[in-house]
Order: C-alpha cells, then sequence, then structure tokens
C-alpha cells in the first residue's frame, strides 16, 4: 500500500498547465497540493507497487511536465506501535 | 378460646409497630446524616480509620496510628517526629548550565509540539490552562509562570509575553470544581493553523527565519531557551540574547507594515541593441 | 493500514512534497494533527474584522487558508484592542464550523421539519406578508449588520408602511439611548475609550466588565501594571473579579445605584463643591412634574432642585441603599475634587432597570454637577453588550418608534424627510410607533380571539426564546397557537427555532460583508472572506429576495415615486443587478449601495459618517467623521467638548448643540428613589440576578459550541452565599430548583462560585438554553424605554425533594 509525495516540475514553455492539473485533480489516485506556475506538489496513494508505478508514468507522460522528483515514500503495511499517537489530533 | 389470644396479638401488634417506630427513626436519622452539612471541596471522604489503616505503612511518620481505647495509656502521644522536624527546604532548582552543550533532538521536539499543541485551538491561540485552579490571580500565575519552574517531575512554562493583567481573560481555565464532570466535549469542525516545524534557511547552515508572529511571543527564551524552555526547541546558542541579529522575524505575522506587495523600483530600462 | 495511519502518512508525503515546491528544501517534521491546515502563518491570507460578539468592537486579524478561518490574531493597528484579545475572540473563528449549522431551509409540517428549497420559504413569507401586511413583525438585535438594520427598517417603515419593528436591544441598552436624550437630547456617549487611558479613578456601577468587556477592563488594570495609579471604585450587588482588581468594594441593595448617585449629588451641593461655573454656563436643571410623565421632563430652577437634592443625605442614601454613609461622603468628595479625572462606566446593571432611564440619568447629573465632563479621562460612559447595538439599533433606528439618523415616526418633518431619502410618496410611512419587544412578543404569543394582532414574525439574527423575559408569558404559549407563524433565520439549533414554523440558514460573520457600530461611536466594516456552509445565505439578501417577492406579488410599497424597486441596484449601464437572487447577490458590493445610502440620514443628529471606502482602509472610525479641507476624514474622540468636535463653534469650551432646552445646555435631573416592583417577601425570599460569564457571550449558542471556552463553562449554575447554602441544607454541586412567580427551573449550586453574592441575593447566568431562568424574570420594564428589569426579582430556591413534593 504505497504512499508517495512528488513534485512536479513544469515545461515552462508549456501554455496550458491547467489542463494538466484538472487531469491531475480527477485522478482518484492522486491528491494535488500546493501549486505555482514552476512546480506542484501530489500524493499519490495506490494498492501496490505497481499502480504506483504506472501512476508514475502516467503522470510523466501528461503534457507540460518536465519532470518528477520523489519527496517522500512510504512503503509499510502495518503501523508501527506507536502509530496512532503520532496521529493523535490537536483538540 | 378467642379471649386469650387478644393479648398475646396486641403485644405483637406492640412490638411490631415499635419495631417499625425504631426501624423509621433509624432511617430518618441515616438520611439526615447523609444530607448533612454540606461537605467541602477536596477534603477526602475516607473514614479516618481507613486513613490509619494506609498511614500505618506510611513511613512519612506524620500520621499518628488510631489505636484502642484500652491502649491508649500505652501510647506515645507527643508530637510526632515529622512535627518535631525542621521544615524541609524545597529541593533546589536544578542549576542552569548557560554554556551546556545543546543537542537538539527531533524526537522531544515532537514530544514538546505535541503536548503544546494539544493546548491550543490554533498555533497563535492563547494556551488553555491544562491544570486545576482554585486562584485565578495575577500573582497566582506568576508565582510558576513568571520565570517557569521545575518541581516534582512537573514544568511551568514560562509567560511568553509581557506581563498583563487578567490571565484567565485569554487563558481559558478548566471547569469550575462543582462541574468538573459535566460533559463539556462539542462537535465542532474548526481546524486550526498547526504549529510551525522550522524555521527557513537559505542555505545548510544559515540561520533560520523566526516561522511565527514574534507578537505576544517577544520572549524567545520562554521556548528557545533558559532553563524552562520546550525539550528540542532549545536554542542551541542561548549566551546570544539579539535573536532577530540572525533570525528574521515576518513583517506580515508581526503586523508590522501592512503592504499589499512588496514596494520596489521598476526594473532598470536597459537597451537592447 | 488502517485509515489513521494512512491519513498521517498522506499528511507527511504532502508536507514533504509541498515544502518543496514552496522552496523549503528540507522537510524536518509531519503537521501535527491537522493533514489539511497549512504549516506556516506565512501562507496565509490574514485579512481584518471586528469580533463577533460583544460591544466592545475589538478588531482582529483573521488567517483564511482553502476557504476556511484557520487562525485568529489581535489586531495590532487597532486602537480599540492594541492587538490583544480576550478567551472568546481568539476562539471565534471556530463558531463558523460546529457540526450541527443549519445548512437548508425547514418548514415545520405536521409537527415535523422537512427540508425545502429557498425559493419556497421567500415565497411562503411573501405570501404571509401579503394577506396580513400589518399583522407581520420584524425582529432582529445588536447583532444585526449596520446595512441589515438598514434593510429591515426600509422594509417595514418604507416598503410595508409598518412600525412592528423592534431589536433584543431593547433588552439590552434602551435605558441607555433615554438616559442620553433626556441629558443631551441626542444619543451616545460623548466620550470613548481613551478614556479610560487617562482616568484616576474608574467607578463601576452594576458592572463587572474584568469578565464582560475584559479588554476594555484590562487597559485600566494594564496601566497598573506599567505603574500608574488607577483608584477603582466597584458599585455592586456582589462581589465579581472586577470587585477583586478594586480598591475600593461598595455593597448596595438593588435599585441603590439611584440612592447614591443622589447622594453624590447631596453632597457635591451641601459642600458647595460642585462645578459652578460649568453649571452656570452649560447645565439646565429637569424633574418629572406633569401627570403624564415624558422623557423631556419639566424644567425647573437651581433653588427647587437643591431644595429636592437635601433630602438625600448619606445617612438616608445609607438607609435605601445599604451603602456606609461615610461611603457616600467619600464618594461626594472624589466627585467634589477637579484635579481628578473620574470616568464611570456601566452596562446592564443600569439598563435593566425599572428606573433605567433615571438612573441613567442621574449618574450622567452627578459628572455634569461635578464638572467631570469633557476632559480625557472625565466621562460617563455606557458600554454596550452587543456588536453593532449603537450601530445599527441607535443609529439606524431600528426601533419601533424610530427612523434612521435619529429620527421618530412621530415627527412629521422627520417622516417627510425620510420618504424623501427613500423617494417615496409622501404620507408611505405610518405615524403610529409599532410594538416594542415585550408588546410584540404578547400580541404574537396572544391568539387572535384574545386580540393579538401579530400573527407572522420574522426573527433575525437572535434568540428571544431564551432572552426574553418570563419566558411562559412571553414565548412558550406561541407553541399552542397553530395560526401563528414564526420564522427564524439562524446559524445552530436554538431556544426560538423548537418552536420556528420555518427555520432560514444564515450566513455568519466572516462569511457575508458586513459594518458593525460598538460602544464608542466607532463604525467598522470587514468583508466576506470564507463561504458560507450548505445553503446558508446573508440576512440582507433575505430582506431584499422577500421584498422583491412582495413586488412580484404586487405589493405597491415595494415601488419607489418612479416605480423602481425600493432596493433598486443599477449597474454601469443601468441595468438592475438582480441582487434578489443569490447567485447574483455578490455581482455588486450591496452592503456598499446600502452604507452610502443610509449615510445621507446621518447628518442630522451631527452622526456624520464617511464614505464606505474610508472604512475599508481604516480600523473603525468614530463619528462625527468629518470631511477636512485636504480632503481627508477626521473622526472625533470628545463629543461637544470645542477642543475635539468640530461642531462647536470656534472658541467655546463646550456647546451641548442639540440641547432639549434649545439653549446648549445639558440637562441635570432629578428624580426620587422608588422602590423596585418585586422584592423579596416571605413566601419568595432571595433576590435573582441574572447575567453573563467571560466564557459565554449572550445566549451561548456561538460559545457554547467552542470547545475551550464550554470545557471553562460548561454549564449555567446558580451562585449562592454559603451561610444560605448552609441554612437550607443545600451542597456543593446538588441540583436545585429555582421558583418565582413566574415560573421555575433547576440549576447546580455553586456556593461562593466566580462571583460571591451577600446573604439572601442568587446569581444566575442567562446563557444555558438547557437551563432557562427567564422563566423566572420579570417583565415589569422602565417606562420609558420600556426596557425589562432582569438584575432583580424574588424567588425562592427549594431543594429537589422538597420542591416534588
Amino acid at each position: 500500500m504505497p504512499i508517495s509525495g512528488l513534485v512536479i516540475t513544469f515545461d515552462q514553455t508549456f501554455d496550458h498547465p491547467d489542463e494538466t492539473l484538472s487531469r491531475l485533480r480527477a485522478e482518484p489516485a492522486i491528491e494535488v497540493g500546493a501549486c505555482d506556475r514552476r512546480q506542484c506538489a501530489i500524493v499519490v496513494d495506490t494498492a501496490s507497487q505497481a499502480d504506483d508505478k504506472k501512476i508514475y508514468q502516467w503522470v510523466q507522460d501528461l503534457p507540460g511536465v518536465a519532470g518528477i522528483q520523489v519527496a517522500f515514500v512510504g512503503f509499510d503495511d502495518d503501523a508501527t506501535p506507536n502509530s496512532s499517537s503520532t496521529t493523535d489530533s490537536v483538540d | 378460646m378467642s379471649e386469650p389470644a387478644k393479648p398475646v396479638r396486641r403485644g405483637r401488634l406492640t412490638s411490631l409497630f415499635l419495631f417499625s417506630v425504631l426501624a423509621v427513626s433509624v432511617i430518618g436519622y441515616l438520611v439526615g446524616l447523609s444530607d448533612g452539612v454540606p461537605a467541602p471541596d477536596g477534603v477526602s471522604r475516607r473514614s479516618p480509620t481507613d486513613v490509619a489503616q494506609t498511614s500505618a505503612a506510611d513511613a512519612s511518620g506524620k500520621v499518628v496510628p488510631a489505636v484502642n481505647y484500652a491502649e491508649i495509656p500505652a501510647t506515645p502521644m507527643g508530637p510526632t517526629d515529622a512535627y518535631q522536624a525542621k521544615p524541609v527546604a524545597l529541593s533546589d532548582q536544578p542549576a542552569y548550565d548557560l554554556f551546556k552543550q545543546i543537542e537538539p533532538s527531533e524526537a522531544d521536539k515532537l514530544d514538546s509540539s505535541r503536548i503544546r499543541s494539544s493546548r491550543r485551538a490554533y498555533n497563535g491561540a492563547p494556551p488553555i490552562i491544562p491544570h486545576a485552579v482554585e486562584n485565578t490571580s495575577d500573582a497566582a500565575c506568576y508565582a510558576c509562570h513568571g520565570g517557569g519552574i521545575r518541581l516534582d517531575g512537573m514544568k511551568a512554562s514560562v509567560m511568553s509575553h509581557a506581563y498583563l493583567a487578567n490571565c484567565v481573560q485569554c487563558h481559558s481555565p478548566p471547569p469550575p470544581t462543582p462541574f468538573q464532570d459535566v460533559p463539556h466535549e462539542v462537535d465542532n469542525g474548526f481546524v486550526g493553523l498547526a504549529a510551525p516545524q522550522a524555521g527557513k534557511r537559505a542555505y545548510p547552515g544559515a540561520p533560520p527565519t523566526i516561522p511565527h508572529s514574534q507578537w505576544m511571543r517577544e520572549s524567545c527564551n520562554a521556548c528557545h531557551g533558559g532553563p524552562n524552555g520546550w525539550a528540542g526547541m532549545e536554542s542551541t546558542h542561548p549566551w546570544r540574547t539579539n535573536c532577530t541579529q540572525c533570525h528574521a522575524p515576518s513583517a506580515a505575522l508581526d503586523q508590522a507594515i501592512p503592504a499589499k506587495a512588496i514596494p520596489m523600483l521598476p526594473p532598470l530600462d536597459v537597451a537592447v541593441n | 493500514m488502517d485509515s489513521k495511519r494512512r491519513g498521517f502518512l498522506k499528511s507527511a508525503a504532502m508536507a514533504a512534497a509541498g515544502s518543496m515546491v514552496l522552496g523549503e528544501g528540507e522537510f524536518s517534521l509531519p503537521v501535527l494533527g491537522a493533514a489539511d491546515a497549512p504549516s506556516d502563518g506565512d501562507e496565509l491570507t490574514w485579512s481584518k474584522a471586528p469580533c463577533r460578539f460583544c460591544g466592545t468592537g475589538c478588531h482582529l486579524q483573521v488567517g483564511v487558508h482553502e476557504g476556511r478561518v484557520v487562525a485568529v490574531a489581535g489586531d495590532k493597528a487597532a486602537e480599540v484592542n492594541k492587538g490583544l484579545l480576550c478567551v472568546k475572540g481568539y476562539h471565534v473563528g471556530g463558531i463558523l464550523y460546529g457540526a450541527d449549522r443549519l445548512t437548508k431551509p425547514l418548514l415545520r409540517k405536521d409537527g415535523g421539519l422537512v427540508e425545502i428549497e429557498w425559493d419556497e420559504a421567500i415565497d411562503i413569507i411573501a405570501q404571509r406578508i401579503m394577506d396580513a401586511p400589518e399583522k407581520f413583525a420584524f425582529y432582529g438585535s445588536g447583532q444585526w449588520t449596520i446595512p441589515e438594520g438598514y434593510a429591515a427598517q426600509k422594509l417595514m417603515k418604507g416598503g410595508l408602511s409598518n412600525n412592528h419593528i423592534d431589536p433584543n436591544a431593547r433588552l439590552c441598552m434602551a435605558s441607555a439611548v433615554t438616559g442620553f436624550l433626556a441629558t443631551y437630547g441626542v444619543d451616545e456617549p460623548a466620550g470613548c475609550y481613551d478614556d479610560l487611558d487617562a482616568c484616576d479613578v474608574l467607578i463601576t456601577w452594576g458592572n463587572n466588565p474584568a469578565e464582560m468587556h475584559p479588554i476594555l477592563f484590562s487597559r485600566v488594570t494594564d496601566r497598573r501594571s506599567r505603574g500608574e495609579n488607577v483608584r477603582i471604585i466597584d458599585i455592586s450587588t456582589r462581589r465579581t473579579r472586577t470587585t477583586d482588581a478594586a480598591n475600593d468594594y461598595l455593597e448596595m441593595a438593588p435599585h441603590g445605584d439611584v440612592a447614591i448617585a443622589l447622594g453624590i449629588m447631596n453632597q457635591l451641593i451641601a459642600s458647595g463643591t460642585y462645578d459652578k461655573d460649568f453649571v452656570e454656563k452649560h447645565c439646565a436643571f429637569r424633574t418629572l412634574e406633569s401627570e403624564t410623565p415624558t422623557l423631556q421632563g419639566e424644567a425647573i430652577s437651581e433653588d427647587e432642585f437643591r431644595k429636592r437634592i437635601a433630602a438625600y443625605t448619606p445617612e438616608r442614601v445609607e438607609e435605601l441603599s445599604g451603602v456606609p454613609a461615610d461611603q457616600i461622603r467619600m464618594l461626594g468628595k472624589l466627585f467634589g475634587d477637579r484635579n481628578l479625572r473620574i470616568t464611570s462606566l456601566w452596562c446592564m446593571g443600569m439598563n435593566q432597570h425599572t428606573m433605567g432611564t433615571a438612573v441613567n440619568s442621574l449618574v450622567h447629573g452627578v459628572h455634569l454637577l461635578s464638572g467631570h465632563f469633557g476632559r480625557p479621562g472625565d466621562a460617563p460612559t455606557s458600554l454596550t453588550g452587543q456588536p453593532s447595538a449603537c450601530g445599527t439599533v441607535r443609529e439606524v433606528g431600528t426601533l419601533a418608534h424610530a427612523l434612521p439618523g435619529g429620527r421618530v415616526v412621530a415627527n412629521p418633518d422627520h417622516r417627510a424627510q425620510c420618504e424623501g431619502f427613500w423617494n417615496l410618496p409622501a404620507g408611505r410611512i405610518s405615524s403610529t410607533p409599532g410594538y416594542h419587544t415585550v408588546k410584540m412578543f404578547d400580541q404574537f404569543t396572544k391568539s387572535a380571539d384574545e386580540g393579538g394582532d401579530i400573527d407572522t414574525l420574522f426573527v433575525q439574527v437572535t434568540n428571544p426564546g431564551q432572552t426574553l423575559p418570563n419566558l411562559n408569558k412571553l414565548f412558550n404559549d406561541k407553541e399552542k397557537l397553530n395560526d401563528k407563524f414564526l420564522i427564524v433565520s439562524e446559524v445552530y439549533p436554538t431556544a426560538t427555532t423548537q418552536l420556528a414554523d420555518l427555520i432560514l440558514p444564515a450566513a455568519l460573520w466572516v462569511e457575508k460583508n458586513g459594518i458593525y457600530g460598538n460602544s464608542e461611536r466607532r463604525t467598522q466594516q470587514w468583508f466576506k472572506l470564507v463561504d458560507p456552509p450548505g445553503e446558508a445565505r446573508d440576512d440582507t439578501w433575505m430582506t431584499i429576495a422577500i421584498a422583491h417577492r412582495l413586488l412580484e406579488l404586487g405589493h405597491e410599497g415595494m415601488k419607489d415615486k418612479d416605480g423602481e424597486f425600493i432596493f433598486s441596484v443599477k449597474d454601469e449601464q443601468g441595468e438592475d443587478i438582480p441582487i434578489w437572487e443569490f447567485e447574483h447577490y455578490y455581482d455588486t458590493n450591496v452592503d456598499k449601495h446600502l452604507f452610502e445610502e443610509y449615510r445621507q440620514f446621518t447628518t442630522m443628529k451631527h452622526k456624520n459618517l464617511a464614505p464606505y471606502d474610508e472604512y475599508v482602509k481604516a480600523r473603525g472610525l468614530r463619528w462625527p467623521v468629518v470631511q477636512q479641507d485636504d480632503g481627508s476624514w477626521r473622526e472625533t474622540r470628545f463629543r461637544f467638548a470645542g477642543f475635539d468636535d468640530p461642531f462647536v463653534a470656534e472658541g467655546e469650551e463646550f456647546d451641548f448643540y442639540h440641547s432639549t432646552s434649545g439653549d446648549g445646555r445639558a440637562q441635570v435631573w432629578f428624580h426620587d428613589y422608588q422602590p423596585p416592583p418585586e422584592v423579596p417577601d416571605e413566601e419568595f425570599p432571595m433576590w435573582l440576578c441574572t447575567g453573563r460569564v467571560l466564557e459565554h457571550w449572550h445566549t451561548g449558542t456561538m460559545t457554547r459550541r467552542l470547545p475551550q471556552l464550554n470545557r471553562a463553562m460548561p454549564t449555567a449554575y446558580v451562585e449562592m452565599n454559603l451561610q444560605d447554602a448552609l441554612a437550607q441544607n443545600i451542597r456543593q454541586g446538588e441540583t436545585v430548583v429555582i421558583e418565582s412567580r413566574r415560573g421555575t427551573t433547576q440549576l447546580p449550586v455553586w456556593i461562593d462560585g466566580r462571583g460571591r453574592p451577600p446573604r439572601g441575593t442568587i446569581f444566575v447566568p442567562f446563557f444555558d438554553e438547557t437551563k432557562l431562568i427567564n422563566n423566572c424574570t420579570l417583565d415589569d420594564h422602565d417606562p420609558f424605554s420600556k426596557q425589562p428589569d432582569y438584575k432583580k426579582c424574588a424567588v425562592r430556591v427549594r431543594k429537589l425533594s422538597e420542591a416534588s413534593s
């Protein structure tokens, strides 16, 4: 059940990054975060590593995407013992 | 035959009546007791013999064990050892070494952050009072929070702002003692600004910027240094006292200069051949 | 992998990726708690807005991220609060996000509520008004923004020729208004909060600002921390947090304030220490002589005044008020010292009073007679409890007898002026005052057979089901009357929506544009910052949509003289912008249009307002705001004083230019002491006083949904003296029954709680909708202001076991 945080760098000569962005938003496995004209943060949440790779490739092939950097990858299947306390919410 | 039976029955009726009178009075007495004088707050409801039993094992010597009336003459009843002892001075506050090597730990910082955020609706909100409080006068608050204190494994954090009157005007206390068991949880979807993780550094080794407002947090040492700061957030160089000399604050967060855009001169008009 | 862990990983992944986009090269720690909250205040959009709660009018900086309020900071540029807030203000952002926000119009059908569309809701209201326009009443509050109140006012008085519009401010500061009118001929304080920075003595008259106006009180106590000397004198019926900070505590019997004010004037006259020069030049004397008393009363000579005031010797005042004669002499001496600067503060204690007009006038009189007036620090200052009690109620005049800008419906010139500003045919505005609050609800909860001639009532931005006095008489009867129709615009379910036939979900605070006017004449503007939830909509829009539907139904009153819709807003091409359709409501700034129209009304009483855009730039401006030769706009801090007020002629020291005696003089009133309408007796032996606590505001519908505040005060309670509790065998925390001749309620006991009442007095805060103390309070009211007395009535306290037997 991999979760990865990726940073997409846009091709600065590409005219329609908005279209690319809306395609990213439409993909259910992808959550789009902070963006500017140059870069965009996304989180990919998939069921298997194969799916994760597929999504990676799909993003890579989107028009206007110049490159992808990996910021974060989580592979683990089981929660570590203290994980629930790590996510205690503030009240 | 029926004649002699009568007195017997009357006798029974009388005893039944007497019994019920007795029962009513005993119950009445007990009800009266339970419905008695207002119990002051904070006083133990345990019976004195309970206290004596548990205290017998207590080596403090502060409590004289209760004894039978028969044993009283033989029992020494004078002042206890604890009473006679000299008043014990509170343990000294741990000596603070300004130049101690500080190695900030991410785990400590996470713990500290979690405690801090559990007491605030959002980053920048005045923390609620996380402990019981009877006396809400300013003097009572300043006694511990003016300079901070460590005692018996607990820490009173240091006020990060200048002295302001009427502390409970901003820091909300726990429920009043008589209502501490009244449910008070409410369902609210407010999601507050989270605490900043770290300031921005221009390059590795550069002094980070201040990622929060300085307003109401004028005293950097309250959290980032001194003997009572927050673990994991301490400055590695607390002897340097002019913090903003190296760490840049945010004019926007400090509401310092109201400007929609950064004022700049227009770019130079360079002719291209 | 559990969903919590997943959520955590995703937020960590987002933080890591996001930080790279935002140029922060290193990832340190995951965002704590809130996965969707930003990690740095710099990423927020910060905007100004006044606080939603009390009449102090603090300014906030509101931090918004992705369409949600996530943080609040005190606005350092604001003169009112100078960057500080109280515990309510710091947590105000959370009021938007209570889990049970109303998001859909609800109609009661066969006893249950069903969701309906807005269109149907507006239809129902318009049809009910159309069927019987004279039986419709509009009830609002000092929480209306100025444009909301102005729109309601125009719909009722200008459109429907119906004066049945009143606000809950009637229950809050109506006596302050009549006090100002009787004394100065014009409403609202002459001084401002700057007085608090300059006074040597602060007198709190039945007032607990340490809890109710904490920002103003700490403005004074913080001066002490800086080494200044301020003497605080607390005159009260019970010890409070204000008493804790006071140098002197004078414990008075209920209604004792009237006697104390008279006693001070007696001392000023007896010792000859009153300000002869000020009185000779700027004051006249007045009292009530006529069989049918009026607010203006009758003039009396200074000799006559001296004769009457002579009866109120310190000893007599001690008898009436319970305050020792020596303390009355002490107050007399203080006021006799012209070198001191003395500020008086009061709020509900003097307003919710059957002698409210009288005691307000008397305290003004104490300041006038002693000359403690018009210098910074010398001021009689009346505070308000609601954010726009001054702005919307007193200035826009959303009262049954009033018109905008200090006008009244009874005055033909005033009506003609309003018809002129509104471009209405002559005679459109009715000359008969409508029903004031108590009367309005009395008529609404009485059946038509018994003469109850209000059958449709529209309530906006307030909660009468909890705040009206004597609820059993004035509100609860509605339940049995099927022909009566209650419409409530609300943000949360309340005691009022319980009986509502139609509930409209409203936008709240920064979910809409707004303008408030605070206690020191300061007008404050804010912009909409986030969207309201679901189908919640602006109150101004509701009023305009109803008006437009009435127009479509053919109501002639919805047209002006030229046949135009009364709320018409044109675009640059001269075409109507359809602001009655919600999707077009924000095509223009409706607030600005209404405010600019309303501004014209404000000059008659010299309460001049600046153009809307000036308020956008400022953290509020105190009227009169007058344009200078260089085109800038200047606010006024001290009215009637030559050194600051632009309407006082050059060279004059003072001019009360709306004087009721027409000669520039203020009126020093004499009123005889009268006992309270109900006093404890054998059957009901205790005084009941009601009020507020620091953590909760008004009926608690907002503050009780904030975890931090509700934790601090989870329930209402009855504050009792230890000796009274002992005498009745009542224990700490025990639930008891409070009974009056009018109703009962159950409350837990707090012996010597936050406040410490003397023997024979209990105190109950009214914020808790599950423990309605207004079942017990009295609906007796002041003869001029019609404001009821919530501060004193006779009750008894019984143990649950006794009460049930």
